[in-house]
C-alpha cells in the first residue's frame, strides 16, 4: 500500500475524533493565556524603563541647564559639589532592555533587577533593587509560554501516542491490520508520524501565531534566529516526548499500563527530578549568606570609620593614581567619603569573592545536574532564547560592574581634584547600553541544550523502533 | 460489615507491592525532606540570631555621636525562621530577609534568598509540604482509583450489588480501608513531624507551635480525605478503571501545576501592583507635596514651631530651652510616617487581595486553600511576613523617635556638633520579635478555610448519599 494512502487514513481517523480537537483547543487557550501573561509583563517592563528613562532625562536636563547657566558666569545658579553629583545629581540608570522575544518567558526575570540606578557609593548599596511583587507570586511562578511547553505540551503528546499498538489490539483491528499486504510496523510508525506532525505543525502554528500576535520585533536582527532557535528546542523536546511514547508502546501493553507508564515518565521528568536537582544543590552548594555578607560590611564600614584620617591615608597609600589628583584637604568631605568607602570596599574583597565563588560553585554543580531532566533542560533554553534566563541578567550585572567602575573613575578623578563640572565635563558622563551576547554563544547553550534533550529522545526511539520489530504484535 | 469491607481493601492493598514500595518512597521522601528542612531551619535560625545580636552590639558601641547620626547609622534587622518552616517554607525564599532601619525612611526587605539560587530552584523546593501536597494525592490517587471500576471490569460489582451490599455501605468501607492503609504513611510522618519540632525550637515559643503543627495536620487530613472522596466517587462513575485514572490524573495535574500558576497570572490581572519605580516616587511625592497636595514643607515646619513655642510659652526660637531642629525632625518623621503607612498599607492589601483570588480559585483546585493555609500556620506567609515588616518598622520609628527626643531634651537649637555619651545607646532596647500567635495566623485564612471545609462537607455527603452509580 502506498504510504501517502495510510497517512490519509490515519489522518482522517484522527481527524474525525473529537478527543484530539478538544485537546488542540485546551492547549491552544493554554499557550495563549501563557503568551498574554509574558506580554503583559514586558510591556510593564517597558512602561517602567520609559518612566525610568523620563525621570533620568529631566533631572539631566535641568543639570545641564544649569551647568550651562554657571559656565555662562551667572553666579546665582547653585550647583551640587561633584561627589554629590556623582552620588544622586547626576546619576543614569543601566537599563536592561526586555529581548527580542521576551514575551515568550517571564521565567527568572521576575526575581531580578531590569534596571539600576549607577552612583558612585559601592556597588551594594545600589545592586538591590527589587521590582515589587507578592511574594506568594514569585512562589507560584508565572503562567507563560515555556510553561505551557515544558509542562503541557508532553501531556498532549502522551494523550495522542500512548495507544498506538495497544488500541488496536483491544479493539480487535491487529489481526485485520497484519492481514494486509504492508508490515505492520511501518503501519504503527506511520501512525506515529501522523499524530508527531500534526502536534509538530500543531505547536509551530502555535508559536508562530504567539511571535506574530505579541508583536515580535521581526525586522530586528537576531530575531529569526532566535525563533528558530526557539523552535529548535520545542522540535527537540517533542521529539523526547514521542520517543518516550515509542519505547512505550513497544512493551506491548494495555493501553492502561501505556498511560500509566507515560505519566510516570512525565512525573518524574517534570516534577520529581528538578525538585530532587534542586534539593540537592541546594544542599551540597547552599547559597553563601546575604545575612552574614551584610553582617560583616557593617563591621568593616565600622572599622574603616572609626579608623579615621589613618583609614584616609592607608587608602592614598594604596591608591597612588588616587594620591597624586590631590592631597585630600579635610574640608573635601566626599572626598574622604569616598577613601573611607573604598577603604571598606577592598577590605571586603576577599569576602565578596568567597560570596560569588560559593554562588559559582552552585551553579557549576546546577549545570551538571540538569542533564538528568529534559524539562530541566528545555526550561532553561527557552528561557536563554527568550533572554529571561540568569545567563543573561548575568551578563547584564557584569555590564553594570564595568560601567559602575568607569562611573566612579569618572567622578573619584574630579572629586579628588575638587574640580567643578564644567559643560564639557557634563557631556563627557559615561552612558550605559545593554550590549546583548554575540549570537554564536546563545546557539552554543541552546545547540547543547538540544543535543542533551535529542540523545535520551533517539536512545528511546532506537530501543522503541527495534523492539517494535520483535513484540508479537497479535493478541495474546 | 463495614469494617469487613475495610479489613478486605486494607489487606488488598498491603499484599500490593507497588503500595508497598510507593509508600516506602513517600515516607523517605517525607523524612529527607523534614531533615533538610529541619536542618536549614536550625542554620537558619542561629544565623539570624548571630546576626541580631552582631547589629545590636554594632548599634550600642557606635560611639560617642549625635543622636540625629546615629539614627542615620541605624541598624539592619534580619527576619526570623519560624519553627514550623520546616515544614513548609513558603514565601520565605521570596521574601527579602532583612531590611535597614534608618532616620526618614522605611526601607523595603531586600535579599531575597531565591535570588541567589540556581534556577531549577523555581520547579519547586522539596519541602515535607511539597511532599504531602503533591506525592501523597498521587500515592491516593494510586490506590483508589480502581475500588469501583476495577470491580466492575471483574465483575465482582454486580455479584456485590447482587448480594444485596448497598453501594453506600461499599463506598464507606473502601474509604475506610483505604484511609486505614494510608495511616502507615501518615501516622509515622505525623510522629516525625512532632520529634523534629522538638529537636528543632524545642517549643521554644510554648505550646503554640504545637497547636500549629496539629492545625496544620487537621488541614492535610482534610485535604486528603477530599482526594480519597474524588477519588472514589470518579471511580464509582467511570466506564473502567483506565477512564477513572486518567481523569484522576488530570484533575492532579490541574490540581498541583496548573491551576497555582494560573490563577496567580490571575490575581495580579485582576489586583495589579505598580513598580517599584512608581510606588518609590508616589512615597517621594507624598512626602514632598504633603499627602492632600495641599501641605508644603514650609507651612508645616511654621506650624510646628508656633506650636513649641506656645507650648513652651516663650516668643522666639532662641529662648526655647530644648532643640527645636530635634522637634521639627520628629514632626517630619510623623509625617513621613504616614505617608508611609499609606503606601505600604496599600502594597500589602493588595498583596491580601491577590492572594484573597488564589484563595477563592481553591473552588476548583483544593490544593490552592490547602497551600494558603499550610504556610499561614507554619507562619511563613505573606500575613506573617507583613507583620514583621510591620513590627521592625515599629521599632524604627521608636529609635528615631528616641534620638530626635534625646536631642531634643539634651541639646539647644543648631547645635549639631554636640554629641551624646557613648552609654546613651543601650538605652534603647534591643529589638525582640514576638511572632503573632496561632488565632491571628488563622484570620486572614477563613476564605480558605471556607472553601477546604466546603469541599470536605462534598466529601462527606458523597459518603453519606451516594447519588446515582454505575454498577454495569
Amino acid at each position: 500500500m502506498r504510504t501517502s494512502r495510510l497517512v490519509r487514513f490515519e489522518w482522517q481517523l484522527l481527524a474525525g475524533d473529537r478527543t484530539p480537537w478538544l485537546m488542540v483547543l485546551l492547549f491552544g487557550a493554554l499557550m495563549a493565556y501563557g503568551a498574554w501573561n509574558g506580554l503583559s509583563w514586558t510591556r510593564f517592563q517597558e512602561r517602567t524603563i520609559a518612566d525610568v528613562a523620563t525621570e533620568e532625562s529631566g533631572r539631566l536636563a535641568k543639570l545641564d541647564t544649569a551647568i550651562a547657566q554657571r559656565a555662562a558666569g551667572d553666579t546665582t545658579v547653585r550647583i551640587a559639589a561633584v561627589g554629590a553629583l556623582g552620588a544622586a545629581g547626576a546619576v543614569r540608570y543601566a537599563v536592561l532592555p526586555p529581548a527580542a522575544l521576551a514575551p515568550l518567558a517571564v521565567g527568572s526575570s521576575d526575581l531580578f533587577p531590569y534596571y539600576t540606578k549607577v552612583s558612585l557609593r559601592s556597588k551594594q548599596s545600589f545592586i538591590v533593587n527589587d521590582e515589587i511583587e507578592n511574594p506568594h507570586n514569585l512562589l507560584a511562578g508565572r503562567f507563560d509560554l515555556a510553561f505551557a511547553i515544558v509542562f503541557v505540551l508532553p501531556l498532549l503528546i502522551m494523550a495522542l501516542t500512548y495507544n498506538l499498538v495497544s488500541a488496536e489490539r483491544e479493539q480487535g483491528t491487529m489481526a485485520l491490520m497484519l492481514s494486509q499486504p504492508v508490515s505492520a510496523r511501518r503501519v504503527l510508525l506511520l501512525k506515529l508520524a501522523v499524530r508527531a506532525g500534526f502536534v509538530l505543525a500543531l505547536t509551530l502554528a502555535l508559536t508562530l501565531g504567539v511571535v506574530i500576535g505579541t508583536g515580535v520585533p521581526l525586522s530586528m536582527p537576531g530575531t529569526w534566529a532566535r525563533v528558530l532557535l526557539w523552535v529548535s528546542v520545542v522540535v527537540a523536546y517533542s521529539a523526547f516526548w514521542i520517543a518516550a511514547a515509542v519505547a512505550v508502546n513497544a512493551l506491548g501493553r494495555s493501553s492502561a499500563t501505556n498511560a500509566l507508564a507515560l505519566l510516570g515518565v512525565w512525573l518524574m521528568v517534570v516534577v520529581v527530578v528538578p525538585s530532587l536537582v534542586a534539593a540537592f544543590v541546594t544542599t551540597m552548594y547552599p547559597a553563601p549568606s546575604r545575612v552574614a555578607l551584610t553582617t560583616e560590611l557593617r563591621k568593616v564600614s565600622d572599622q574603616a570609620a572609626a579608623q579615621g584620617d589613618t583609614a584616609v591615608s592607608q587608602f592614598l597609600a594604596d591608591h597612588p593614581e588616587m594620591a597624586q589628583l590631590g592631597a585630600l584637604s579635610t574640608r573635601n568631605a566626599w572626598g574622604r567619603t569616598i577613601a573611607l568607602q573604598e577603604r571598606t570596599e577592598d577590605a571586603m574583597r576577599p569576602t565578596y569573592a568567597a560570596f560569588d565563588a560559593a554562588l559559582a560553585a552552585q551553579r557549576v554543580a546546577a549545570d551538571r545536574l540538569r542533564v538528568l531532566s529534559p524539562a530541566i533542560l528545555v526550561q532553561d533554553a527557552l528561557h536563554d532564547v527568550a533572554g529571561r534566563s540568569v545567563t543573561r541578567y548575568r551578563d547584564y550585572s557584569a555590564q553594570v560592574d564595568a560601567f559602575h567602575q568607569s562611573w566612579q573613575q569618572y567622578f573619584f578623578r574630579r572629586v579628588f581634584a575638587e574640580a567643578t563640572m564644567t559643560p564639557a565635563d557634563f557631556a563627557a558622563l559615561p552612558r550605559f547600553t545593554y550590549r546583548d551576547e554575540a549570537m554564536g554563544a546563545l546557539v552554543q547553550r541552546v545547540g547543547v541544550a538540544v543535543l542533551l534533550v535529542l540523545l535520551p529522545a533517539l536512545l528511546l526511539a532506537g530501543w522503541g523502533v527495534a523492539r517494535l520489530r520483535t513484540v508479537s504484535l497479535a493478541e495474546r | 460489615m463495614i469494617v469487613r469491607i475495610a479489613r478486605k481493601e486494607m489487606t488488598e492493598m498491603f499484599r500490593d507491592g507497588r503500595f508497598r514500595w510507593a509508600s516506602a518512597i513517600v515516607l523517605g521522601l517525607i523524612l529527607i525532606a523534614t531533615l533538610t528542612g529541619l536542618r536549614s531551619y536550625r542554620a537558619l535560625a542561629a544565623e539570624q540570631v548571630a546576626a541580631e545580636t552582631a547589629m545590636r552590639g554594632f548599634w550600642v558601641n557606635q560611639g560617642a555621636k549625635n543622636p540625629h547620626s546615629a539614627a542615620h547609622y541605624g541598624l539592619w534587622v534580619f527576619k526570623p525562621k519560624m519553627p514550623l518552616s520546616f515544614i513548609d517554607q513558603g514565601v520565605d525564599p521570596f521574601t527579602g530577609q532583612t531590611t535597614w532601619l534608618e532616620a526618614h525612611k522605611q526601607n523595603e526587605f531586600t535579599r531575597r534568598p531565591a535570588m541567589d539560587q540556581a534556577s531549577v530552584a523555581r520547579f519547586g523546593e522539596w519541602t515535607a509540604a511539597a511532599v504531602l501536597q503533591l506525592l501523597i494525592p498521587l500515592l491516593i490517587i494510586m490506590l483508589a482509583f480502581p475500588a469501583f471500576a476495577g470491580e466492575r471490569e471483574s465483575g465482582t460489582l454486580t455479584q456485590l450489588a447482587a448480594l444485596g451490599v448497598p453501594m453506600p455501605l461499599l463506598l464507606r468501607g473502601k474509604a475506610l480501608g483505604t484511609a486505614a492503609a494510608l495511616s502507615v504513611v501518615v501516622v509515622p510522618a505525623t510522629v516525625l513531624g512532632v520529634v523534629a519540632l522538638a529537636l528543632g525550637s524545642g517549643f521554644s515559643r510554648g505550646v503554640d507551635d504545637l497547636v500549629r503543627f496539629v492545625a496544620i495536620l487537621v488541614v492535610y487530613l482534610a485535604y486528603f480525605l477530599v482526594i480519597l472522596v474524588v477519588t472514589l466517587a470518579v471511580s464509582a462513575r467511570s466506564r473502567s478503571s483506565r477512564a477513572a485514572l486518567l481523569i484522576l490524573l488530570a484533575f492532579w495535574t490541574v490540581n498541583s501545576l496548573i491551576a497555582p500558576r494560573a490563577v496567580t497570572d490571575l490575581a495580579r490581572r485582576v489586583h495589579p501592583t505598580t513598580s517599584s519605580f512608581a510606588f518609590q516616587q508616589a512615597v517621594t511625592d507624598d512626602l514632598t507635596h504633603g499627602i492632600d497636595g495641599h501641605n508644603p514643607a514650609d507651612t508645616r515646619r511654621q506650624a510646628v514651631e508656633a506650636q513649641a513655642l506656645k507650648e513652651y510659652g516663650v516668643l522666639t526660637l532662641d529662648a526655647l530651652p530644648v532643640n527645636f531642629d530635634a522637634i521639627a525632625m520628629q514632626a517630619s518623621e510623623e509625617y513621613g510616617n504616614q505617608v508611609f503607612d499609606k503606601h505600604f498599607n496599600a502594597l500589602y492589601d493588595r498583596y491580601r487581595a491577590q492572594n484573597a483570588v488564589s484563595q477563592f480559585g481553591a473552588a476548583m483546585a483544593p490544593l490552592l486553600a490547602v497551600r494558603s493555609l499550610s504556610m499561614g500556620l507554619a507562619g511563613t506567609d505573606v500575613e506573617q511576613h507583613r507583620h514583621f515588616a510591620t513590627e521592625a518598622e515599629g521599632y524604627r520609628r521608636g529609635l528615631v523617635a528616641f534620638a530626635n527626643n534625646y536631642l531634643r531634651d539634651n541639646t539647644q537649637t543648631g547645635e549639631w556638633d554636640w554629641k551624646a555619651s557613648p552609654e546613651v545607646w543601650a538605652q534603647y532596647p534591643a529589638f525582640s520579635y514576638d511572632a503573632p500567635r496561632v488565632a491571628s495566623a488563622i484570620a486572614p485564612q477563613l476564605r480558605a478555610i471556607a472553601m477546604l471545609a466546603g469541599w470536605l462537607l462534598l466529601a462527606v455527603i458523597a459518603l453519606v448519599r451516594t447519588p446515582a452509580f454505575r454498577i454495569d
